[in-house]
């Protein structure tokens, strides 16, 4: 649909679900990827089903921040070419009501889900690492705006991660980067039975109306927003909400 | 790549004819049959002339009674229903207090009033595709538009299968238009022709802003 043929791209989060689909798509627009996890066997099984060759697993534990910059590099060791494009759909998703968000815990998810994607976007506009008119897609959450009970630190991740893309956005364009993030209602992955999620996503899945988001939407306005098609779009974070008000 | 192979797409869009022919270029490029709704035959029929195949159509906004009537016969034609609909929103009011109220009826007629008819058309018409896909095009500038609509319209209209979006450009992106701003046009036509593809089917009713 996109051509995305011999672009470098670094899959951060590949061995979740959305992440893992993200892959899929790229590998059939002609992208050579490097997936990025924590659990090497995972990236492993999920290499083995790319379409087309020179893709590449890198496991890395986002959590072990100072570690990024070396990480970075190392990528662009493994075949001595530069990134075209980084998706970062890293993220975990803790249901803690208000009285159990001690400061502990608040750090631990803004350092999964914010800190750890502003490291590695700082480290990836490095003019040594990416390649010109590169592209960052990263994936938010409604939850950014509107979150619901229980998503306290959920939602200010996400909400620090959008705010922060309007402002890298001004600070990359300097060097034809652009940045863009999806902030999505509710997604629902093939994979998952829609009865065994919480009540709060499964009534927003069915005030969305549209279904549910899939995974593979998501994948291709990913491949959109990595790709020329989109032009040098940026600093935008993109609803997807269906019919939710 | 985005194709749009035996689709038919109306655009509909006041007086001049500038992003909306480059959209209209591409768009045939694509494959889609292009009809044209504007009030000025001279420049509408001359922008046919720059599209690629020959099934396009121009239709004159003045010269029927209502927009039913016009709306037949876009589709009676050539016996095809419509399966985008891009409204250009793009008449604007420099100042409030200067504006004249037959003025000010005359930016909602094309802003808005056109814009819910077609719709409304669309929505009552069994003759429409299965499918269609609204884009709502408007500036930054212009304060009196329909772009806050997307959301209910399409909540109204989700199982006639009408699903419904709006795209606002940046001031730059209409100020600089008309100066040699490829880069920009091809944003504005990336953008457009994704939100009206199959690709972006579950994109609804949002309004996007082109930065």
């Amino acid at each position: 649909m996109f051509n995305l043929k011999d672009k470098k791209i670094l899959v951060m989060g590949a061995s979740g679900y959305i992440g893992k689909q993200i892959a899929i798509t790229l590998s059939k627009m002609g992208a050579k990827l490097v997936l990025s996890g924590k659990n090497e066997e995972a990236l492993n099984e999920i290499l083995l089903g790319l379409e087309g060759t020179g893709h590449f697993i890198a496991p890395f534990n986002v959590e072990d921040i100072d570690k990024t910059a070396n990480f970075i590099k190392s990528i662009v060791s493994l075949d001595k070419n530069k990134l075209f494009g980084l998706v970062y759909c890293t993220g975990i998703f803790p249901i803690r009501p208000l009285k159990n968000t001690k400061t502990d815990f608040l750090n631990n998810v803004m350092l999964i889900n914010f800190y750890s994607f502003i490291e590695i976007v700082r480290c990836f506009s490095d003019k040594r690492i990416c390649k010109e008119n590169a592209s960052i897609v990263s994936l938010s959450s409604i939850a950014a705006t509107n979150g619901d009970k229980g998503q306290l630190s959920y939602s200010a991740s996400k909400a620090a991660m959008d705010s922060s893309i309007i402002v890298m956005a001004k600070e990359l364009s300097q060097k034809n980067i652009k940045i863009n993030s999806i902030k999505l209602a509710a997604l629902l992955p093939d994979e998952i039975n829609f009865d065994i999620l919480p009540l709060a996503i499964q009534e927003s899945i069915n005030q969305m109306k549209t279904g549910p988001i899939t995974n593979k939407s998501v994948s291709n306005h990913v491949a959109y927003l990595l790709s020329d098609y989109s032009g040098n779009v940026t600093g935008n974070c993109f609803n997807v909400q269906g019919y939710l008000k | 790549m985005i194709a749009f192979q035996n689709k038919k797409i109306l655009i509909v869009t006041t007086n001049n004819l500038d992003i909306e022919k480059d959209i209209a270029i591409a768009l045939s490029n694509l494959g889609a049959t292009i009809v044209f709704v504007s009030s000025n035959e001279e420049i509408g029929i001359k922008a046919l002339s720059s599209l690629k195949g020959n099934n396009h159509k121009y239709f004159n906004l003045n010269n029927s009674q209502n927009i039913d009537e016009l709306a037949d016969n876009i589709i009676s034609y050539d016996k095809k229903g419509i399966d985008a609909y891009i409204h250009c929103a793009k008449k604007e009011t420099p100042s409030l207090l200067c504006t004249e109220n037959n003025e000010l009826q005359s930016i909602f007629n094309v802003n808005i009033v056109s814009y819910l008819n077609f719709i409304k058309y669309f929505s009552k018409s069994k003759k429409k595709s299965s499918n269609i896909s609204i884009l709502y095009l408007f500036s930054d500038s212009n304060k009196i538009n329909a772009a806050e609509m997307s959301k209910t319209l399409s909540l109204e209209l989700f199982e006639e299968n009408i699903k419904i979006n709006s795209l606002q450009l940046g001031e730059a992106t209409t100020s600089d238009l008309k100066e040699d701003s490829n880069k920009i046009t091809q944003n504005v036509i990336g953008m457009v022709s994704y939100l009206i593809s199959e690709n972006a089917s579950f994109i609804v009713g949002e309004v996007y802003k082109l930065k």
